[in-house]
């Protein structure tokens, strides 16, 4: 697999499940009294990564037609898997929280610093695999 | 000279500083609104303070009748608020205060009977100076003494009046009430009220005296929106609790935090006097305790009193909202369905029209 095919995977896990989870919270705030502090703890779950895949899609754009390479398969694998298991796990806080006691926000709140950390993962991953540096195709 | 000076200023500063905050006080907890209910055993003066300025901003005696013995702190209310507590026959003496995460007790000292238990809400409890006893969670009923009124011949505690403004009412004919007898009594009118209360589930209740006759309110349940009472147990549990099994209508409902929590509670007032219902509406707290702090039965001096034409029995239904779980409980101002339609889907109306 190509880094720009990688690259294109990569957004489009992020992309889609952001979607599907902005979709729910924008359910959910139509009815919840707690929809202000569920987007404020949403969307910095989210958008740092968002920004990076953009920010790398804008950069590659301005730095116009560069000849594609091979992507490392361990790098572009742990990106990839770490990413979809955050959202995953995000999905499940939300599918979850009827059966917490602590409510809906309680429950969201307390998820904080192990979900913080899973996404400190997931963004180095994402990091580690946008820098790499492998050797182009032979006569590309 | 000027040390001295100095000094002098400095300790009359920290004096002032201790005289302000000594004691026990109220802390607004993560912007909750603080909210106490006072239950007098003995002749004893409640007064609340602004802890930072000292200022008096509420005051409770056990000897004024029929006053409000509730008080919730003002929306957007950051400081916290000092007790005081004085027995009437020995002012200037001081309790010790004996205190949990629930309630606050005054007494002469530790073994001594309370003379006045303070339950407070949405605050967090903040000793300065000498710490409170541990208050025993059940002292507040079970230690405390009987207050006179539990006695079955004595006059029951009075229910607030004017009583606190309900979210909906319904005066009840007076045949419903009287039925067949040709002479009906206040005994015969609460043995009706309490046949019907009780073949609807409703087995708690309490009576307090209002002007000329009696209020008997019955325990907060849960209800549907429709006024329907809610299956046991989920009745009586006075919270919104998570899910214990996968019903897909209910885990939808929860999963969008639609989940609502709709509570009522029925007090039937039966009094010659003219009914008008204050403007303020009773806090949870205060109405979560009203079945509980009344008389169960209908004391003696009443009984033989004669339910004549002059006589009125209004049902007051007070319905309290919880949006979604760990959620506090609103009153709701205006019900959404008539007293009628809460009676009749209470079932109670059924009963009484038999």
């Amino acid at each position: 697999m190509t880094v720009q095919t990688a690259k294109k995977r990569l957004a489009l896990i992020w992309f889609t499940g952001a979607a599907i989870l902005f979709l729910f919270v924008f359910g959910l705030s139509l009815n919840s009294p707690s929809a202000t502090a569920v987007w404020a703890w949403f969307l910095p779950t989210v958008m740092p990564n968002l920004s990076l895949i953009v920010g790398v899609w804008v950069a590659d754009t301005r730095a116009g037609s560069l000849p594609d390479r091979p992507t490392d398969p361990f790098m572009y694998g742990l990106a990839a898997g770490l990413s979809g298991f955050y959202l995953l796990l995000i999905a499940g806080l939300f599918l979850l929280h009827p059966y917490s006691a602590l409510g809906l926000t309680g429950w969201l709140q307390s998820s904080q610093l192990w979900l913080a950390a899973m996404q400190s993962l997931a963004s180095l991953a994402m990091g580690a695999f946008y820098v790499q540096r492998t050797p182009a195709k032979p006569g590309s | 000279m000027s040390k001295r000076l100095s000094f002098l200023l400095l300790l009359v500063g920290c004096l002032w500083q201790m005289s302000a905050i000594a004691g026990v006080a109220l802390c607004p907890r993560d912007g909750e609104r603080p909210e106490i209910q006072i239950r007098f055993f003995q002749a004893v003066q409640v007064r609340l303070l602004e802890a930072d300025s000292g200022q008096v901003v509420a005051s409770f005696d056990s000897r004024e009748e029929g006053a409000s013995r509730t008080w919730q702190a003002p929306e957007g209310a950051r400081g916290c608020y000092a007790i005081e507590a004085e027995l009437a026959a020995a002012p200037g003496k001081a309790l010790i205060c004996l205190a949990n995460d629930e309630a606050i007790g005054f007494a002469v000292d530790a073994q001594a009977e309370l003379a006045t238990l303070i339950r407070y809400r949405g605050a967090r409890l903040e000793t300065r100076g000498t710490p409170c006893d541990a208050l025993p969670k059940q002292r507040g009923v079970e230690a405390a003494p009987k207050p006179p009124a539990a006695a079955n011949g004595g006059a029951p505690p009075a229910f607030a009046w004017p009583p606190p403004r309900p979210s909906t009412r319904r005066t009840l004919a007076r045949h419903l009430l009287t039925g067949s007898a040709a002479v009906p009594t206040l005994e015969y009118v609460a043995g009706r009220l309490q046949a019907a209360l009780e073949a609807n589930g409703y087995v708690e209740y309490s009576y307090y005296s209002v002007p000329g006759g009696f209020a008997l309110a019955t325990r907060l349940e849960r209800i549907y929106p429709d006024g329907r009472s809610m299956a046991e147990p989920k009745r009586w549990e006075v919270a919104l609790g998570p899910l214990t099994r996968f019903d897909l209508a209910e885990y939808l409902r929860a999963l969008f935090d639609a989940e609502r929590g709709h509570f009522r509670i029925i007090v039937f007032i039966v009094t010659p006097a003219p009914l008008v219902t204050g403007a303020e509406p009773p806090s949870a707290a205060a109405a979560l305790a009203w079945p509980r702090e009344g008389v169960p039965v209908l004391p003696d001096a009443m009984r033989r009193l004669s339910y004549d034409d002059s006589f009125q029995t209004h049902a007051l239904i007070y319905e309290f909202e919880t949006r979604g779980v760990g959620q506090p409980a609103e009153f709701k101002a205006s019900s959404s369905i008539t007293g009628d339609a809460h009676l009749r889907r209470a079932k109670i109306l059924g009963v009484l029209e038999q």
